[in-house]
């Protein structure tokens, strides 16, 4: 009789089991984002690509001022700079970051005291080659990158509207 | 002529043998030759049917599964619903390269595919579609089932040995054991029936069934369920699927296998399902009768509802260890298989 | 807050001083400096006097600079809740009596430390390498060492004694159940275990060494790899040794924050667990749903942090920016979500009737084996040792909370998920609380850009959702730290596989293995 009460038990269980999984097959909606006709929106604070913040009045075009802090705080060594330029007039004459060795951890954002280094919420990078995971000034100041968020944006407790938003 | 379609349509009086041949023999040609080209015809028919049933059985694997985890599944291939999804895949493995293990056993390993692919679909022949459908109503049909589907268990072992693989070889043992372990409730389930009804012959089983289907049958309704769940283990299926367990076989006994050959296996699979399915239906849910539609869609209707099921369990069950789901089939399955053999003898005779 | 209790010494210790044996207080506890042929005498002594019952092996590793090359243990007593670290300086001879004697879970830890430091045990009952390959030549973490040299002849595969009927089997390194690259060389007779050997260090990356030349704020972003599915739970021990070496103190705010995503990172480990679980066992579709509810969690954190998995979002003070406006209702929302489907877990997978014939009774650890074998975390618990490390060590801002701590008597396999789906409920009620008590102010104290702490040495520990997870620092007044040591609670937790295993079948391996919770990550650092 233990017998016929584990079984019973046993194909009640069953049955429950049954149960969730044909609940589940009614429900919507489905959790699937049909990559790339769709896209997930990462949130704003989300550690994606890079970009340095113009400043036509600078030389060089950019605020970065070649002071290296982001180099420095960098646990990869993605980094290379080369400056130019003295005193106000200090800037990059060669920025290199190369993003196959990058951990996309934020801390060179973080170290900019200038507000010149931001991260946006690009996703999406790719190449066929190394090199082409170097990027240089050009590229990260380019005019079509997206402004992203530096250092003090992202501390403010709401990160501004005018950054990448859902 | 309008009448003679619908009557064929029906299934019910003549196909198109008859008049056919009245048509040949009439004429002086011998019979003899249409004797061999219909039955080729048939059997190309009848594995035209099986493979294209067996794409979508594919297809609707994923989609269920899909639809079960609140995913999509296949979306892509062949417009919303993927429906080529299956055939792009399998003309993939049709374009792949083809291994043998150096030292895997040549004549096992390529013949293992075949002797596991080919019973399932000799298992078709006896399979009603409609009252006059089938490809031969043998008087033991029945009996010629269960001797076929002994079969792929020694292509399973083939593969196994054949492979040179640890891996291989143990989910080749288990595949036996396993088999060999729910051969026998199923067997008697199958029996169970054929001894109610008086007859091996399938369309005569289905006949037996114009007042009511056996499934409410109280007698054999404890059949069904020992045949639905035998069949789960003959079909190497979750919660049975311990041969094939990738989580701790990699992939069993078919490990080694790539391209065309894994196609057959995976094909087989799938095949036998469905058979087991339409054979589950023709023993239980009355087979091809039902009313409004052709009996042919009926039967193919009830063979669906039944796969519907096997991949619901199987989407929600975890799977048994070996010796557990042995002992299940030898001390649990076995015993209520033959007391409801007993007592559907009391039953008959009340 | 996160001032360490006052060092209390057992009575006895100052007994044992003498020829060979010096004591000291520290902040983090006593230590005591043991001269090696006194070493045995110790042992004795901190294993059997009443006062001391020092029943769990915390730590153990070495360290070789600043000099002299020494082991450094640690244990815990379970009874007192206290720790007591032992040194071992190594004179010329690179050697130190094997302890694995009195707690056999020094068994792999003195694998590591021969391995990566080339100290001989003796008495060790199977030293040979573990987390490098057989035929390395060198020993990496020794100053001097360059961490790229050449390899030893080419091996040759040793028939081991086969009886009749037996059979090896690897499993892995590439398998789909193995949870990471990790090898099993499993001889088995017939379907049943005979003896299962982990090989280790598929995915070694050094990290231990890398930290030797980066800062002690860049090494934040390599603990995130090595736990890889626990987040923020990496950065935090190593967070915590760091602040206690330089002497810095969290604000409020950063510690409850801390608390909210430590938990967080909690709840979307076990499911991950519970998902990779179910699925080795064939429920494919609780998989699916384990990630469907993880996906949750995941969003919340790369709101708050910006990353998904890696999240290093702890630095040296606290955290570098405050939560973002609305989390705490968008977690709570969460938390709603991922309760609701416990419950669906429960039916479709923990009461299942294969699943508890699959787990019920299988690969069953005592709590003495436990304690022995240096076992924590949900699979300690899951056999009834009532220790964690938030309630009997506790650190950040747990003793203001509450919650239970789960805990089993089982021991066997179901016992295991049963502790961590319970964790899960708890660990929401843990976030539940700190984001409605979360005070204003700093997330972040006043931290020199680059770290020079004075030389000396720290230890932190936090209970991860693995097991017991510890940092041991070492700083010889530079801004790089001079030893980082992990104590990852996966290889310590791995170690009883063999144990576990012995007898059962094929099958119950996968299900005992993925019981174990292991992270290769952690486990091979």
């Amino acid at each position: 009789m233990e017998l016929i009460r584990d079984l019973l038990t046993g194909v009640v269980s069953i049955a429950k089991g049954l149960w969730v999984t044909c609940t589940n097959w009614l429900a919507r909606p489905r959790v699937t984002v049909q990559y790339p006709r769709q896209r997930r929106q990462p949130a704003p604070r989300y550690r994606g690509l890079f970009v340095l913040r113009p400043d036509p009045a600078r030389p060089g075009g950019t605020r970065c001022t070649a002071c290296g802090l982001c180099a420095q705080a960098c646990p990869s060594q993605v980094i290379e700079i080369e400056p130019a330029g003295t005193g106000r007039e200090r800037h990059p004459a060669r920025y290199q970051m190369n993003l196959a060795r990058c951990l996309f951890c934020r801390m060179c954002v973080e170290a900019c005291p200038f507000e010149a280094l931001a991260m946006t919420t690009e996703y999406e990078f790719t190449g066929y080659a190394r090199e082409q995971m170097l990027v240089d000034l050009a590229w990260l100041a380019g005019p079509d990158r997206p402004a992203g968020l530096t250092h003090k944006e992202l501390a403010a407790a709401n990160p501004p509207a005018e950054g990448e938003g859902q | 002529m309008r009448d003679f379609l619908s009557r064929f349509l029906a299934g019910q009086e003549s196909t198109l043998y008859e008049p056919l041949r009245g048509w040949w023999v009439g004429h002086g040609l011998p019979a003899g030759v249409l004797v061999v080209a219909w039955g080729v015809l048939v059997a190309a028919a009848v594995v035209a049917f099986v493979l294209v049933t067996v794409l979508a059985l594919v297809w609707l694997e994923r989609k269920v599964s899909g639809d079960i985890q609140s995913r999509l599944g296949p979306a892509r291939v062949g417009g919303r619903f993927g429906v080529l999804q299956t055939a792009a895949d399998a003309l993939k493995l049709l374009l792949k390269e083809d291994i043998i293990p150096a030292r895997a056993d040549r004549a096992l390993f390529v013949l293992a595919p075949l002797v596991t692919f080919l019973p399932a679909i000799m298992v078709f022949v006896v399979l009603p579609f409609a009252r006059r459908w089938v490809p031969a109503d043998l008087d033991v049909g029945v009996l010629y089932v269960i001797a076929i589907s002994s079969l792929p268990a020694l292509g399973m072992m083939m593969a196994g040995w054949g492979s040179n693989n640890k891996y291989a070889l143990l989910g080749g043992m288990r595949a036996v054991a396993q088999l060999m372990a729910y051969e026998v409730p199923l067997v008697l389930a199958v029996l169970n029936v054929a001894a109610y009804t008086g007859t091996l012959s399938t369309v005569g089983i289905v006949e037996a069934q114009r007042t009511g289907w056996f499934i409410w049958n109280p007698a054999l309704a404890p059949s069904f369920l020992i045949f639905f769940v035998a069949a789960l283990a003959e079909v190497n299926r979750v919660p049975f699927d311990l041969p094939e367990a990738e989580a701790e076989l990699v992939a069993g006994y078919h490990t080694e296998y790539s391209g065309m050959r894994f196609a057959l296996f995976f094909l087989g699979e799938y095949t036998y399902l469905f058979f087991v399915c339409a054979f589950g239906a023709t023993l239980f849910l009355g087979g091809w009768q039902g009313p409004l539609l052709p009996p042919a869609v009926w039967l193919v209707a009830k063979s669906y509802a039944l796969v519907l099921a096997m991949m619901w369990v199987r989407w929600t069950l975890p799977r048994l260890r070996i010796d557990q789901l042995l002992s299940f089939g030898w001390k649990l399955l076995l015993p209520l298989a033959l007391a409801n053999l007993v007592f559907t003898a009391f039953w008959a005779v009340r | 807050m996160t001032a360490p209790p006052a060092a209390i010494q057992p009575e006895s210790l100052p007994r044992l001083v003498g020829e060979g044996i010096a004591l000291a207080a520290s902040a983090q506890g006593p230590v005591l400096t043991v001269a090696p042929e006194r070493l045995h005498q110790v042992c004795a002594h901190l294993r059997e006097e009443p006062d001391c019952c020092f029943d769990f092996l915390a730590d153990f590793t070495a360290v070789s600079h600043p000099e002299p090359l020494r082991v450094v243990f640690r244990l815990w007593s379970t009874a007192h809740s206290r720790h007591v670290q032992v040194v071992v300086p190594l004179g010329s001879e690179p050697a130190c009596p094997s302890i694995t004697g009195y707690w056999p879970a020094a068994g792999w830890q003195e694998r590591e430390v021969y391995d990566l430091f080339g100290i001989r045990f003796p008495g060790h009952p199977d030293l040979r390498r573990i987390l490098l390959a057989p035929d390395w030549v060198g020993h990496p973490l020794l100053p001097g060492e360059v961490a790229a040299p050449e390899l030893g002849p080419p091996l040759e595969p040793t028939p081991g004694a086969l009886g009749p009927d037996q059979t090896v089997i690897n499993v892995g390194p590439q398998h789909p159940s193995t949870h990471g690259v990790l090898r099993l060389v499993v001889t088995l007779s017939g379907e049943e275990i005979v003896e299962v050997d982990p090989v280790l260090g598929y995915l070694h990356r050094g990290i231990e060494k890398l930290a030797e030349s980066r800062t002690y704020a860049q090494v934040i972003p390599y603990t995130d790899r090595l736990d890889y599915v626990s987040g923020v739970l990496n950065n935090w021990p190593y967070v915590l040794a760091a602040e206690r070496l330089a002497g810095i103190a969290v604000p409020p705010r950063a510690e409850f924050i801390r608390v909210v995503l430590g938990e967080l990172c909690r709840v979307a480990s076990h499911l991950l667990w519970l998902a990779c679980f179910a699925n080795d066992l064939g429920a494919t579709s609780v998989f699916l749903y384990g990630f469907r509810e993880r996906e949750l969690i995941l969003d919340l954190l790369e709101e708050a942090t910006g990353a998904r998995l890696t999240n290093s979002f702890f630095r040296l003070g606290g955290v570098p920016y405050d939560l973002p406006e609305g989390f705490a209702d968008r977690a709570r929302g969460a938390a709603r979500v991922v309760r609701a489907r416990l419950q669906e877990y429960d039916s479709l997978f923990t009461r299942n009737r294969i699943f508890l014939a699959r787990a019920q009774g299988v690969g069953v650890l005592t709590a003495e084996q436990a304690l022995a074998w240096g076992v924590s975390g949900p699979m300690a618990r899951a056999s009834g040792v009532a220790q964690d490390v938030r309630r009997s060590d506790p650190y950040s801002v747990y003793p203001e909370l509450e919650f239970e701590v789960a805990l089993e008597k089982g021991g066997d396999v179901l016992a295991r998920l049963l502790v961590r789906m319970e964790e899960i409920r708890q660990s929401l009620r843990i976030m539940d609380q700190a984001l409605a008590s979360l005070p204003p102010g700093p997330v972040m104290a006043k931290v020199p850009r680059q770290l020079k702490p004075e030389p000396g040495d720290a230890y932190a520990h936090i209970e991860s959702a693995r097991g017991d997870y510890g940092v041991y620092l070492v700083s010889d007044g530079s801004p790089h730290p001079a030893r980082v040591r992990f104590r990852s609670p996966s290889f310590a937790n791995l170690q009883v596989l063999p144990l576990l295993a012995r007898e059962w079948k094929v099958a119950d391996l996968i299900a005992i293995l993925g019981a174990i919770d292991i992270i290769l990550g952690e486990v091979d650092r």
